[in-house]
């Protein structure tokens, strides 16, 4: 991936320019952060619950590992389930009852309205 | 008289039962994340974007400027009950909204920051029919460098404009910029930045990018910040204003029209900054100054009629230009080239249905949301109640299914749910997202008329100078950057 000349540029100059650009602005934001020792706009992640977060994430890795092998509507019904009640923990009939309406709704709008295809599953459905 | 036979055409295409569906369901759907404080038009407008593909692009393009000026009345909604602002452009109507709902008033308070709403919104839809074609004409002289410079003016202005740093707004755009390169070369069709991944030939999809930094991120950030409800208890009754309410705020309310219209035109934060502005001027101009800030009705019609007004204005430099001036125009953007539409100089001869549709879906939408907002404001109330913790799993699922169902790709989703994770921790660091994902849109063109006007010039940069308007961008952008920089010694 050339730079190519001014008059005939490649596909690399672009990327060759930003790439400088990005390391000047981020050395400069280094720098006076180190200066003045500035905060800025930062949330910072004081008081973040990690756990939590990471639950939500392995959550989502785990709906586009299973939905291959076990199908739209397990898949879908069993992640709502765990995020319902694992996350930030529901009644048992809540849990139950949002992942059922959220899963049969959705399928109905994607799949049944809008004719998107999602994956059978082992259980062919 | 042409004008009038293209007003009548608007309204034969957004009178057709589809494309009025749309439209409510636009709206419907902006009030609602405008009320509800954990998404916001950007994150909405994403998760629908998939949706979007299925209907045809006038029903996609009015329903997705519904939910943009929809979000505008709702967020004032929850800013005078709850004193929280569903959007960053109604931070100012919590000063007096909400302490007018303290007293009693919210009423009144809901009431005119709807009317404020609807006529700034039908005011500056009547300005936007009559700027876009003069400006569409001046945009045919323009060429390469023209075009080139003036998106390095639009990406400046937003950077400028930024809430936190300016810096970081930058290096945000730069790495918008920079992920927009990766796929095919548009002039060789090198493979760029794919790390022989067949997936990443087409380059990063836009809505996996979308989904992830605005409907991913924000559900991580709020899961470790839970929304505070506090809701008024008190029965909200009487509506409508009364004769000395409307007299406090008929003037506020032209005034912020013609503020936010005009802030709105412009590249960068205008619907965020015109109701700041609209209520300094409302303060300075009133005979009680003292009022503000303690429940004066002009503090709440002014900037309201301010946010609505840019929302209107923000469309000229998108369809005359095809340059978007801020998120939710670039969201747009994504979706009219997802289409196979760009919009320029040519988008109202070539696709005057689309034009002249949404621009008149738009007066529909504005009446759809006055008699919408008012009584259904119980509801609204209502929705509020909704914990945050029955939301989130919703708004996870509408980002999985909705990038899965584009292109039935597990891969989009991995994409969408690793720009979720880089989104949470560049927000937590103080980085906004918004010029990312503007410079990621803006990206493609502005290579390829940075390299066009290169050729056209045989590699000399003079090209940038020689010519008048682009000459003068440059000279705004540089004007822009050397202020900033001043102001920032002198800060020191």
């Amino acid at each position: 991936m050339g730079i190519g000349k001014l008059n005939e540029p490649g596909p690399g100059l672009m990327p060759f320019g930003g790439g400088i650009l990005l390391g000047i602005l981020s050395l400069a934001d280094l720098l006076l952060k180190n200066a003045r020792g500035l905060k800025g706009e930062e949330i910072g992640f004081k008081g973040v619950r990690w756990s939590r977060l990471f639950l939500i994430i392995i959550t989502l890795f785990a709906f586009t590992l299973l939905l291959p092998i076990l199908g739209y509507l397990i898949t879908t019904f069993l992640v709502m389930l765990f995020l319902y009640k694992g996350i930030e923990p529901q009644k048992w009939w809540v849990a139950l009852s949002g992942a059922f309406l959220s899963t049969i709704l959705t399928y109905l709008l994607f799949a049944v309205a809008l004719k998107s295809f999602f994956p059978e599953g082992i259980l062919s459905f | 008289m042409e004008f009038f036979e293209n007003i009548l055409y608007g309204f034969q295409v957004a009178g057709q039962p589809i494309n009025l569906l749309y439209c409510f369901i636009g709206v419907l759907i902006g009030t609602l994340v405008g009320v509800l404080p954990g998404i916001g038009p950007a994150g909405a407008i994403s998760l629908l974007l998939p949706v979007t593909f299925h209907i045809p692009p006038v029903s996609a393009i009015i329903m997705l400027a519904g939910i943009y000026y929809g979000s505008m009345y709702g967020g004032s909604t929850t800013s005078i009950l709850v004193n929280i602002p569903g959007e960053a452009t109604s931070v100012v109507t919590c000063l007096d909204g909400y302490q007018m709902a303290r007293q009693g008033r919210a009423g009144p308070a809901l009431g005119i920051a709807a009317f404020g709403s609807f006529i700034a919104g039908t005011l500056s839809v009547i300005g936007l029919m009559f700027l876009v074609h003069p400006l569409a004409n001046v945009a045919l002289r323009f060429g390469p460098p023209e075009f080139f410079t003036l998106m390095c003016l639009g990406l400046i202005l937003v950077t400028y404009l930024a809430r936190g740093s300016m810096i970081k707004a930058l290096i945000m755009a730069v790495f918008g910029i920079i992920l927009s390169f990766v796929g095919m070369d548009i002039f060789t069709a090198q493979q760029r930045f794919t790390f022989h991944i067949p997936q990443l030939m087409d380059g990063v999809g836009l809505i996996p990018l979308v989904m992830g930094l605005f409907g991913i991120s924000e559900v991580l950030i709020h899961i470790g910040a839970p929304v505070p409800q506090e809701i008024l208890k008190a029965k909200i009754h009487n509506l409508f204003p009364n004769l000395k309410d409307w007299k406090q705020s008929i003037m506020p309310i032209f005034r912020g029209t013609g503020l936010g219209f005009f802030l709105g035109i412009l590249p960068g934060a205008g619907a965020i900054t015109s109701p700041l502005m609209s209520y300094a001027i409302e303060k300075k101009l009133s005979k009680s100054p003292e009022k503000f800030g303690t429940g004066a009705i002009e503090g709440v019609a002014g900037p309201e009629a301010a946010n609505n007004a840019a929302s209107g204005g923000a469309f000229i430099p998108l369809l005359s230009l095809g340059i978007p001036p801020n998120i939710m125009m670039a969201l747009l953007l994504g979706a009219l080239m997802i289409h196979g539409i760009f919009p320029g100089p040519f988008f109202i001869k070539k696709y005057p249905e689309l034009f002249w549709g949404t621009v008149v879906s738009m007066y529909i939408g504005n009446v759809m949301l006055l008699i919408l907002n008012l009584p259904l404001i119980p509801l609204w109330v209502r929705v509020l109640r909704i914990p945050y913790k029955i939301l989130f799993p919703l708004i996870l699922l509408f980002c999985l299914i909705g990038v899965y169902s584009l292109n039935n790709s597990l891969f989009d989703v991995t994409l969408m749910i690793f720009f979720g994770i880089l989104g949470y921790f560049l927000r937590r660091s103080g980085f906004e997202l918004a010029p990312l994902v503007l410079a990621f849109v803006l990206g493609p063109i502005m290579e390829r008329t940075f390299r066009q006007s290169l050729i056209i010039s045989g590699g000399s940069f003079s090209i940038f100078i020689q010519r008048p308007i682009a000459a003068a961008s440059l000279l705004i952008t540089f004007i822009l950057l050397c202020y900033s920089l001043i102001r920032y010694v002198k800060r020191e």
